[in-house]
């Protein structure tokens, strides 16, 4: 596991855009981190660093937020189980063939690919966080 | 008899049109969840390939699952639409049936559902309604001879059958439990949110 130390939004920002030339078609990311820590931030760097050009908004409501076929958004806060996960078709985008970042993932831990990647995220001051990759 | 069969609630796209004598069996490739894109036209091919019209079809057929929420689906909703067309009426196997029919014996139909898990339904002398069931229940009907049969490869060493001949017989079988295609139902097999937070 590799630490990145970050002292505001732009690094992480920045480190995300670098981090995404790491993942292949097929990759699953868990972000981890409470509230506020960036995880939306860390997708929408890691969405630029896959050369997606649509804006990257908060899959809250939607719970998937799909770009170009390739990359898709997962925010499973809302979630309240994996039969309602499983009936909304979420599992389904882990066969798709694109790159999955997913929110919240303790929610649907089912449903999950066997393997993957974790990003964790935590709060070591207003802007600062140690990015756990 | 004339049919169209098919399976969508699996990574591979699998049809089988049957004209009398002519048997068409076809299974794809891994589509990645493209199947509502390459469906229709699937149809089409695997139809022309049996000198067949759906207007000539007794009856068409789908797997109801278990598998992909989304593939199972569209596999629904499109056998409905062709019966609701042709005034026909439709077939129901599982996904499993067309693993185990392509076989014969004591055997145990498996899919992956993850994390260890399985959907799972056992076939031969003690044919049992299909399960989600826990890698220790499978080894349970293991040791008790049942042979593991899959459609891909599992961490349970199994042999994978030909599922288009599988759909095939699994479909002749049951040629006769035609239904109203509006009584097609999804077959999930996932535990219950109460059986979840247990």
């Amino acid at each position: 596991m590799a630490v990145f130390h970050s002292y505001d939004r732009e690094e992480t920002f920045c480190w995300a855009e670098r981090y995404a030339k790491s993942l292949q078609s097929g990759d699953t990311v868990l972000l981890l981190g409470e509230m506020g820590a960036g995880k939306t931030l860390i997708a929408k760097g890691i969405a630029k660093g896959l050369g997606i050009t649509e804006e990257v908004t908060s899959p809250t409501y939607a719970y998937v937020n799909a770009y170009d076929d390739r990359l898709f958004h997962f925010d499973c806060y809302r979630i309240t189980s994996e039969e309602q996960a499983f009936r909304l078709g979420l599992a389904d985008y882990f066969e798709a063939g694109g790159i999955c970042l997913v929110e919240w993932s303790e929610n649907i831990s089912g449903l999950l690919p066997q393997t993957v990647k974790r990003i964790e995220i935590v709060k070591c001051g207003e802007a600062e966080r140690e990015i756990r990759f | 008899m004339k049919f169209l069969a098919i399976d969508t609630s699996g990574t591979r796209l699998t049809l089988v049109a049957v004209n009398g004598d002519t048997v068409v069996k076809e299974r794809g490739e891994a589509c990645a969840q493209m199947h509502s894109v390459k469906l229709m036209g699937e149809i089409e091919r695997v139809l022309a390939l049996a000198h067949l019209t759906a207007q000539e079809c007794d009856f068409f057929a789908c797997t109801v699952g278990p598998g992909s929420f989304t593939g199972i689906r569209i596999g629904i909703a499109t056998v409905k639409g062709l019966c609701l067309a042709c005034e026909k009426k439709a077939v129901a196997v599982t996904s499993l049936d067309a693993i185990a029919y392509a076989e014969t014996g004591n055997r145990v139909a498996l899919i992956d559902a993850l994390h260890g898990n399985y959907y799972a339904c056992a076939y031969g002398a003690e044919t049992e309604p299909p399960e989600f069931m826990t890698g220790e229940q499978v080894n349970a009907y293991l040791a008790r001879g049942f042979a593991p049969l899959s459609a891909a490869e599992l961490e349970i060493p199994s042999k994978c059958t030909d599922t288009a001949e599988g759909l095939y017989r699994a479909v002749l079988a049951k040629q006769n439990e035609r239904a109203d295609a509006r009584d097609l139902t999804a077959l999930y097999l996932r535990k219950s949110s109460a059986e979840e937070q247990r």
